[in-house]
């Protein structure tokens, strides 16, 4: 390692830019949460590093460096592999899918703005406790949520024959 | 020395937050991993940290463990090339906090320099040839 100034090394943090330092960020922290996704599954079946290098028919050496910084191996087609073994199906999203499923689950505040549009006749749908349905009639959208959306929509389909309406998350 | 003597750079303070937990540092060890060590170290120890934080337990051994040789069982590490973060974590928060007390960087340039002092006097400079001489 040179040293560039008093302590800095070259090639350090400190002296890269922001794009580097970004994508060097990107990497380990897929490299880290694919190892540990790994680990976790190794950990609930109680298996060691020797017993998945016997599954996948490699040194134990190979398998610890596949947990390691360079995470060596370690290729796409590995880690199906690794899975396949583990009896466990990978699968692959973005952090923004995985908030939205999470809060679409949840009911949370982030999806508030979140509209659906319901249509069709629709019968006995069970409403959840966090599903407001909006209607004109303040009387109407007060009542009890589960049976609510069956006779609303139903009146819809017998008037106008173009049922539909908004439902918000809230 | 209390708390109260200590300077602003030897306060720990969180460096990375998560859902979970908390790494708390000092500025000093702090400024170390970012000019001190390559930066795809640095980022190895940061997606750690951030995995840590987001409140994982299964992190490979490779890269996280405890102290082998802790007295009281309650110091752990985070291990990359020639880095070690030591620390153990607060258990009276809600959101638990890992105080890092050590960064251990063995420098690649500290393998290399001499001891400043010789280990043992210098011999006395007496060989076969000498003896010969003598007789």
């Amino acid at each position: 390692m040179t040293e560039i100034a008093a302590g800095i090394v070259a090639g350090s943090a400190a002296t890269c830019d922001a794009d580097t330092l970004g994508v060097e960020l990107a990497e380990a922290e897929f490299i880290v949460a694919v190892q540990s996704e790994i680990q976790r599954i190794m950990n609930g079946k109680g298996l060691r590093a020797r017993d998945l290098s016997k599954r996948l028919n490699v040194s134990e050496a190979r398998v610890s460096q596949m947990f390691g910084e360079q995470a060596k191996n370690l290729t796409i087609r590995t880690i199906a592999k690794i899975f396949y073994h583990l009896e466990q199906s990978p699968v692959l999203t973005t952090q923004c899918q995985l908030d939205r499923m999470v809060a679409l689950a949840r009911g949370d505040e982030a999806d508030r703005e979140q509209h659906w549009t319901v249509s069709g006749v629709i019968n006995d749908i069970q409403i959840g406790s966090n599903i407001v349905v909006s209607h004109d009639d303040p009387v109407v959208a007060a009542v009890d949520r589960g049976r609510l959306v069956d006779r609303w929509a139903r009146a819809e389909e017998a008037d106008t024959r173009r049922p539909r309406r908004l439902a918000a998350a809230g | 020395m209390g708390s109260a003597d200590r300077s602003a750079a030897e306060h720990a303070e969180v460096r990375v937050e998560g859902p979970r937990r908390r790494i708390a540092m000092r500025a000093n060890d702090w400024k170390r991993l970012h000019d001190a060590i390559p930066v795809t170290v640095f980022a190895r120890l940061m997606g750690l940290f951030r995995r840590f934080c987001d409140g994982c337990e299964h992190l490979p051994e490779q890269a996280f463990r405890r102290v082998a040789d802790d007295q009281h069982g309650r110091l752990e590490e985070f291990i990359a090339t020639d880095v070690q973060v030591v620390g153990r974590r607060g258990t009276d928060e809600a959101r638990q906090t890992f105080f890092v007390t050590q960064v251990r960087i063995v420098s690649a340039a500290g393998l290399v320099l001499q001891p400043a002092t010789a280990r043992q006097a210098m011999l006395p400079l007496e060989t076969a040839v000498q003896k010969e001489r003598e007789q």
